[in-house]
């Protein structure tokens, strides 16, 4: 229902009625006045403020707000948020007297007289009204904004919009030059450059080289980080061209895919090449091979996947940190020999081939810091295992693809020797995590893992792949590892459930812990009170962890 | 204890409203904790630039959001938490440019960050996938402003 009101008649028409838009206005605001004949007339007009009227007459409906007149006299425009309050209270307010007394003695009985406040005195109704803007044209125009404001607007635009709006006028253009506009441009610290024909970038638009050059001068010197991917293979070499002309200082992270680097191209690129320090690249078809070492001396981190020799780079390097070697045609040997040149290295990754790889990680790389091994083509054994339990240094720890069987449990076993861990990540490989389902072997497997998560007492990450998990298993994991910070589960059958999400809780609260818990899980958000966030957050998405590249490796 | 206050738009409209509500905006809380030292029952604000269409929008978007959590401040993740849209902020900013601007502006006025991040990123969804003329031509009801186009 509406009510209406023209200045002489009001009305209560329906939802949907129809009713003359120009002639009645709704009310929402009534014109209240303390009633001279109320028997406690001078009582009441003492009392008579704001907060008095507000608080008797919220009993019909929320008030949006109670204007007191100017005139001294006891009299105020009370609006509310609802014109069915506004029916209410007039309605009840000027009810017929039924009472078995007189109409004088009635009105003394009332404490207010309740009118309709004029229509000029109703509040604009309906936000969505045009009249607003006219009201309000001096905000009307996108212009009218101040730079604050076009700022953080900005802010908010994807790359190519800014592009575009620098084009739009002059103050625009000015705002987004690469002078002014640093503030806005250096959110994009990474620019990607994907030329893909078949699934086209995701505004489903070619990345032309007339886009790559306009995006290029516009972040170029605020980018760290660069992608490149299936360029189109006839113009790469222009590519490279405008990315060495606007690429600034900044840039020191570069990954590259799928691009066939010739000679040529390696020349073009020499200059950012000498600047990098992270580089990351996947080929599958090179003919000739790169020494890394020559082209970019200053890495801390290479990595390498794909089809990709790495003989030629096999030499000492001695600014080299991290090193990921997960292409699948590095013989275990040259891998054995890089290690024990560069025994300074803190991060090794490798794929599983056999034992002499192993012995020659525990053997040179004593101040080791993390390890990660991809059982793909080869188990790896508990006995072997072991032996990167003398690295002291070592705290983070990455098993890809173990087998799903009896083996596991000794693996977990023998992970127990590492105390020092402080990041663990398992990945049972899925392919048989269907074949064995066997009781006692899931049972050993569950205690095994609460026995782990108790002598690993520095652990602040644990992530777990397609492990099946008891819910009491998950309440002694969370129980006996005190400096737990983040807990991953992901592949299994762990359901975020309330009973899941108390018993937590309670651990926490038990335990007192300071820390905030964050619990990763593929399955659908459960809400947790707002008094629990303090211990414990589950997040599902699966962009906030980095599980998705765990999942690539299966492919 | 009611904490009431009133604020007054540009228009000589009085909104009464909580002080928790309104304490949202930097502006006013910074007004209500330092200049009457937290004792501010009753007190008229006066806000000359937000007019009493834009303030009573904004008012009832500080109603909805007061419940809030407060964003944990880690790893960055915090801008991603508090620029989450809701369908409520959603359907609260369907309404026409002119409002939209406007509300830009008081937010930015009133120091409200949740309203001004989830305004601005409704204009820039707006401009997203537009070309330079699209732009010129649907965000402005004004096209002589553009002479200076260069």
């Amino acid at each position: 229902m509406t009510f209406i009101w023209d200045d002489l008649y009001w009305h209560v028409v329906g939802k949907d009625d129809e009713y003359d838009k120009n002639r009645f206005a709704v009310v929402r605001t009534l014109f209240i006045q303390l009633n001279w004949n109320y028997y406690y007339y001078s009582k009441a007009l003492k009392t008579f403020n704001r907060v008095t009227v507000r608080k008797e007459f919220e009993n019909y409906g929320a008030i949006e707000s109670v204007k007191m007149l100017k005139n001294e006299k006891p009299e105020a425009y009370v609006t509310f948020v609802d014109n069915k309050s506004a029916a209410m209270a007039f309605g009840l307010m000027n009810c017929e007297n039924d009472l078995k007394i007189t109409e004088r003695e009635y009105l003394c009985f009332k404490k207010y007289l309740v009118h309709i406040a004029n229509t000029w005195h109703q509040p604009v109704e309906d936000v969505n009204d045009k009249s607003i803007v006219d009201f309000n044209s001096a905000a009307s125009d996108i212009l009218n904004l101040n730079d604050d404001c076009l700022r953080h607007i900005f802010m908010f635009c994807d790359l190519e919009s800014l592009v575009n709006l620098s084009q739009v006028c002059k103050t625009f253009n000015d705002l987004l030059s690469v002078g002014n506009g640093s503030i806005t441009y250096r959110k994009f610290t990474t620019l990607r450059l994907i030329v893909d024909v078949i699934e086209k970038d995701r505004f489903g638009k070619l990345m032309t080289l007339g886009k790559a050059r306009k995006l290029l001068r516009r972040v170029g010197p605020f980018i760290t980080k660069l992608i490149i991917k299936k360029l189109d293979q006839a113009n790469v070499a222009r590519y490279f061209q405008k990315i060495v002309q606007y690429a600034g200082e900044c840039l020191h992270k570069m990954e590259i895919y799928d691009i066939c680097l010739t000679e040529h191209l390696l020349a073009i690129l020499h200059p950012i090449f000498q600047q990098l320090s992270v580089l990351k690249i996947r080929l599958f078809s090179n003919n000739n091979e790169i020494d890394f070492q020559a082209i970019c001396p200053n890495l801390k981190k290479l990595k390498i996947s794909g089809i990709m020799n790495f003989e030629r780079s096999c030499k000492h390097w001695q600014n080299l940190q991290h090193i990921s070697l997960l292409s699948d045609i590095i013989l275990p040997e040259t891998f054995c020999r890089f290690i024990t040149i560069n025994p300074h290295l803190q991060t090794v990754k490798f794929f599983h081939q056999n034992v002499q790889q192993i012995e020659a990680v525990a053997t040179n790389l004593l101040n080791v810091k993390k390890i990660e091994i991809d059982c793909k083509y080869k188990p790896i054994s508990a006995v072997l295992l072991s032996q990167l339990g003398q690295l002291k240094y070592l705290v983070q720890l990455t098993l890809l693809n173990l087998a799903d069987d009896v083996s596991v449990v000794e693996i977990f076993l023998t992970l127990i020797k590492f105390n020092e861990l402080r990041v663990l990540k398992l990945h049972v490989s899925e392919n048989q995590n269907h074949a064995t389902s066997d009781d006692t072997i899931n049972e050993l497997r569950q205690q095994t893992l609460a026995a782990l998560s108790y002598k690993l007492k520095h652990l602040e990450k644990l992530s777990l792949f397609n492990i099946k998990l008891d819910e009491s298993t998950i309440f002694d994991i969370v129980r006996s590892a005190n400096q737990l910070q983040a807990f991953h589960i992901h592949g299994t059958n762990v359901l975020c459930s309330c009973s899941l999400i108390s018993g937590i809780v309670n651990i926490r609260k038990l335990q007192q812990q300071v820390n905030l818990l964050k619990l990763y899980l593929d399955t659908p958000n459960e809400s947790i009170a707002k008094e629990d966030q303090n211990y414990l957050r589950i997040y599902c998405d699966s962009f906030l962890c980095n599980h998705t590249k765990v999942k690539h490796y299966k492919k | 204890m009611s904490n009431m206050i009133y604020l007054q738009s540009s228009d000589g409209d009085i909104f009464e409203t909580d002080a928790q509500i309104a304490k949202c905006s930097g502006t006013i809380r910074f007004m209500l904790e330092d200049c009457y030292m937290g004792e501010y029952e009753g007190v008229l604000i006066p806000l000359p630039n937000v007019n009493s269409a834009i303030l009573r929008k904004v008012l009832k978007w500080a109603d909805h959001h007061k419940d809030d959590p407060v964003p944990i401040e880690d790893d960055g993740h915090s801008v991603k938490q508090v620029s989450v849209f809701s369908s409520w902020d959603a359907e609260f900013l369907e309404v026409d440019q002119g409002t939209l601007f406007g509300l830009v502006q008081a937010a930015n006025y009133l120091d409200i960050q949740g309203l001004l991040d989830v305004t601005c990123k409704t204009v820039a969804n707006k401009i997203s996938g537009k070309t330079a003329d699209d732009i010129r031509n649907t965000l402005t009801t004004n096209q002589n402003k553009f002479q200076d186009f260069i």
